[in-house]
């Protein structure tokens, strides 16, 4: 997987933040990212709020879908267009701010090492971090880890954080199909199917209001379930 | 040759009719269905052909097997829509892909 150079610059750290709808609450993300001098990349994923005049003036890539098609499909459209722009490294981040922006260089630390090829976060390494999830949240999260490994044989502490870091050659061998939510299942099947060394590395998540309002309601995760089988099978 | 008979066979020539010329072109489907209306006719003119043919099985009414049949039919078709759905997902997932990459929007840098 290459040699990173130590000292890469900053702006060659390209952050994929997808968005649909949040226009407010990602404007103040992104103002939170804008010191660390990486290179912002907002996908609106056909958002019909108005994402593209709240962020007018602020120093990012903006790309926008024509119409809403997921997650997914979203942080895919990001990673295509950094690639193109000379990304040397992706970073997935949530626009709601629930990712703290110090985390980025935890991500990247065994990445410019070259220690793994895919670093994601986990809410689960640190008995620090776990408190700060609301214990329903917890188990949920447990359970979805366990049906995540039997899917995929992948093993992790927390298989759906959407906080993952990647250099540009492992970004050029993932390809996201999955649209909707269940491409953090189709990440780690890529993974595993490009042969990409994965290391999970301790990240805490901010649980706003606002997180909690929008995250996903238990239920879905049923539903993405069937999305995840469906795929399998057919 | 009862009403309901009568009914049965047109509706069927008419449907088989349109499929044939207006949904598939593909010569596989085209001889199914045309197969498949001619038992359907069939099975309408001669009922009593659907009953033997179920005892034959072990199913006690031609009604029942062919209900059956109508079930597996229709988890096959939804199946195939479900696939044909996804096939046109992706096609449209490129298309706006494009769309946003062709405008995307760097950032004014000031020097």
């Amino acid at each position: 997987m290459g040699q990173p150079s130590p000292d890469c610059v900053q702006s060659l750290v390209f952050l994929v933040i997808p968005s649909y709808n949040e226009g407010r609450v990602l404007a103040s993300t992104i103002r939170g990212l804008l010191p660390y001098g990486y290179s912002i990349v907002v996908v609106d994923d056909g958002s019909s709020d108005d994402t593209a005049a709240i962020l007018k003036g602020l120093p990012v890539h903006y790309l926008r879908h024509p119409v809403n098609l997921g997650q997914g499909a979203a942080l895919q459209t990001g990673m295509d267009y950094a690639l193109a722009q000379g990304a040397e490294y992706i970073v997935h981040f949530d626009a709601d701010g629930q990712h703290p922006a110090e985390g980025i260089s935890s991500l990247l630390a065994p990445l410019r090492r070259g220690e793994c090829d895919v670093a994601v976060g986990s809410r689960f390494l640190d008995a620090e971090n776990v408190k700060l999830i609301p214990r329903g949240r917890r188990m949920l999260l447990r359970g979805a880890a366990v049906i995540s490994g039997i899917l995929t044989n992948l093993w992790l502490s927390d298989a759906h954080n959407g906080f993952r870091a990647l250099p540009r050659a492992a970004a050029q061998k993932i390809r996201l199909r999955e649209n909707g939510f269940a491409h953090a299942t189709e990440f780690l099947d890529e993974v595993r199917r490009a042969r990409l060394r994965l290391r999970e590395v301790p990240v805490a998540i901010r649980y706003t209001g606002y997180s909690q309002a929008k995250g996903q309601p238990a239920l879905n995760s049923v539903n993405i379930l069937i999305d995840v089988l469906l795929r399998k099978v057919l | 040759m009862l009403p309901i008979q009568a009914i049965l066979i047109a509706l069927l020539l008419l449907i088989g009719g349109i499929y044939l010329t207006a949904l598939s072109s593909r010569l596989v489907s085209r001889l199914a269905l045309l197969s498949l209306v001619a038992a359907g006719v069939v099975f309408v003119i001669n009922p009593d052909l659907t009953t033997r043919l179920a005892h034959r099985v072990g199913v006690g009414r031609g009604t029942d097997l062919l209900f059956y049949l109508f079930c597996l039919a229709s988890v096959t078709v939804f199946l195939k829509l479900y696939k044909k759905n996804r096939a046109v997902e992706e096609k449209l997932t490129e298309v706006a892909r494009q769309v946003a990459l062709q405008g995307a929007q760097a950032p004014h840098r000031e020097a």
